[in-house]
């Protein structure tokens, strides 16, 4: 019997499923875990996950196999990643931008950066110390400025290298239900042993780095109109960090003095 | 020496921190301006002397602006695009930005800029950073052409993947197609050429694997 994991986002309504209780369950738990759960009728985005025994598993879309994985924890990985890529390749009304986004008491606070630049390990941090958690891989942008979470299970990277998914849940965070304006925005730069070192950027200086961690080119210039107004909204900071454990402390000062 | 502010093409943002940032139309840049380096554009687009302009930026700022700091400024200004410097050699080789050193770091103007070309690179980069395969291409021919026996090339291009000349190991996941040789080009480009063994092959589908990175792909057939 086909089963089904469905889920509003991003303007998509997406359905995954699988005749393997097990996987259902496997995916229920990874797979935008904190998002309400629907019926998969009228799913624009249907995928079929299949064990194949020792083999592991696959993912298909009706036209293609986008997923192979040896185990469940790289299935959902890997799976997860070719979501993002294609919720965020099918945006029309939002731009998604390359940000941790957590909020501390109403105030919401993003960490644009790269890939290894160790948002994941800063937001898993944060959830700990009870801010309440937006996404650790993107934040979602409106014509206003105003930002939506983007609640995927985090992905953190191990000593080994490897990545594993870690709904939020797990680190008894809450998950916030948006949209709402930008207070604070601060580019880190990860450094082993470094100290906490940040500065006031100008607000014009951090749309660039805004349009440096923005995944769908600027083919025109309206297109940067929301990041202006999230800008504008915001105090921004740039700097150094070094353990994640150390930045949360003043992450937290920095958007409680209102900056 | 005089100097002209452009002003065709561009769409001016303002912020509340008094930081500008201009976005350029025409050449779709995006120039960030703090509030040293906009007082002196928008004083450009008023004034053209250096010393008036100078002038102006003392009024906006509520703080002394000299000629130094002005052509500072402009200099940068200008070589963002953003001005035009007419009469005299480009403004930063007056010899008088010499003594904008000692001024105190949070006075200097600042303009940077983010071409159009850097937006693209920074977009292509900025997704998730597990591997996948990107393309999948029959590079001689057509499927439906192809009779048993023929010779295919395919070209498989990946993203953030690591393949390596005699690691990535290519196996045919369905039947159909013996795999002779497998050229990795670079860590995101190889190539696969192979034989087909039936009559009407409408489908490769290969297994990448790379030590850990272990990938598939499909391509499907296509009516002639």
């Amino acid at each position: 019997m086909l089963r089904a994991v469905a889920f509003a986002v991003a303007g998509r309504h997406v359905a995954v499923l699988s005749e393997c209780s097990a996987t259902c369950r496997l995916l229920d738990r990874y797979l935008f875990p904190e998002l309400p759960r629907l019926d998969s009728d009228g799913a624009d985005l249907v995928l079929r996950v299949e064990r194949q025994g020792a083999s592991g598993y696959v993912v298909r879309s009706p036209d293609n196999l986008v997923v192979r994985a040896r185990d469940s924890a790289s299935m959902v990985v890997s799976l997860g990643a070719w979501l993002d890529d294609e919720l965020v390749r099918g945006l029309t009304d939002r731009i998604a931008l390359h940000a941790g986004a957590v909020c501390w008491r109403g105030r919401a606070v993003l960490l644009p950066g790269p890939s290894h630049a160790g948002k994941s390990s800063l937001v898993s941090e944060l959830l700990i110390s009870g801010w309440e958690y937006w996404s650790d891989e993107y934040a979602l942008v409106d014509c206003a400025g105003l930002v939506y979470p983007y609640p995927r299970a985090l992905v953190l990277r191990s000593a080994d290298g490897r990545m594993r998914a870690l709904p939020a849940a797990m680190r008894q965070a809450s998950t916030g239900r948006g949209p709402a304006p930008v207070r604070l925005i601060v580019r880190l730069d990860y450094r082993p042993a470094a100290r906490w070192n940040v500065r006031r950027v100008a607000q014009s200086q951090m749309i660039l780095e805004l349009l440096k961690n923005t995944p769908q080119p600027m083919t025109e210039v309206k297109m940067a109109a929301p990041l202006v107004r999230l800008a504008a909204g915001a105090a921004c900071y740039a700097g150094v960090r070094g353990e994640a454990s150390e930045a949360v402390e003043p992450l937290r000062e920095l958007v409680e003095c209102g900056a | 020496m005089e100097f002209i502010a452009k002003n065709q093409n561009l769409l001016i943002e303002n912020l509340p921190d008094g930081s500008v940032a201009v976005f350029d139309a025409e050449s779709r840049a995006v120039h960030a301006l703090n509030a040293q380096a906009a007082a002196a554009l928008r004083a450009c687009g008023q004034h053209s002397t250096l010393p008036a302009i100078a002038l102006a930026m003392s009024r906006e700022l509520q703080t002394r602006a000299d000629d130094a700091a002005a052509l500072e400024a402009l200099a940068q200004l200008e070589a963002s695009g953003l001005v035009q410097c007419v009469g005299r050699e480009k403004a930063a080789a007056e010899p008088s930005r010499r003594s904008i050193f000692g001024v105190a770091a949070a006075a200097l103007p600042v303009v940077l800029t983010l071409t159009a070309a850097q937006q693209k690179a920074y977009a292509d980069q900025a997704g998730s950073n597990v591997p996948s395969i990107s393309a999948f291409e029959l590079i001689n021919g057509r499927l439906c052409d192809m009779p048993a026996g023929s010779s295919l090339t395919f070209r498989i291009t990946g993203q953030n993947t690591h393949f390596v000349n005699g690691t990535t190991v290519v196996t045919s996941v369905r039947g159909g197609f013996s795999i002779d040789t497998v050229t990795v080009v670079s860590a995101t480009v190889l190539t696969v050429t192979g034989t087909t063994t039936v009559t009407y092959f409408g489908e490769a589908q290969f297994h990448v694997v790379t030590g850990a990175e272990d990938l598939t792909t499909t391509y499907m057939y296509q009516p002639c």
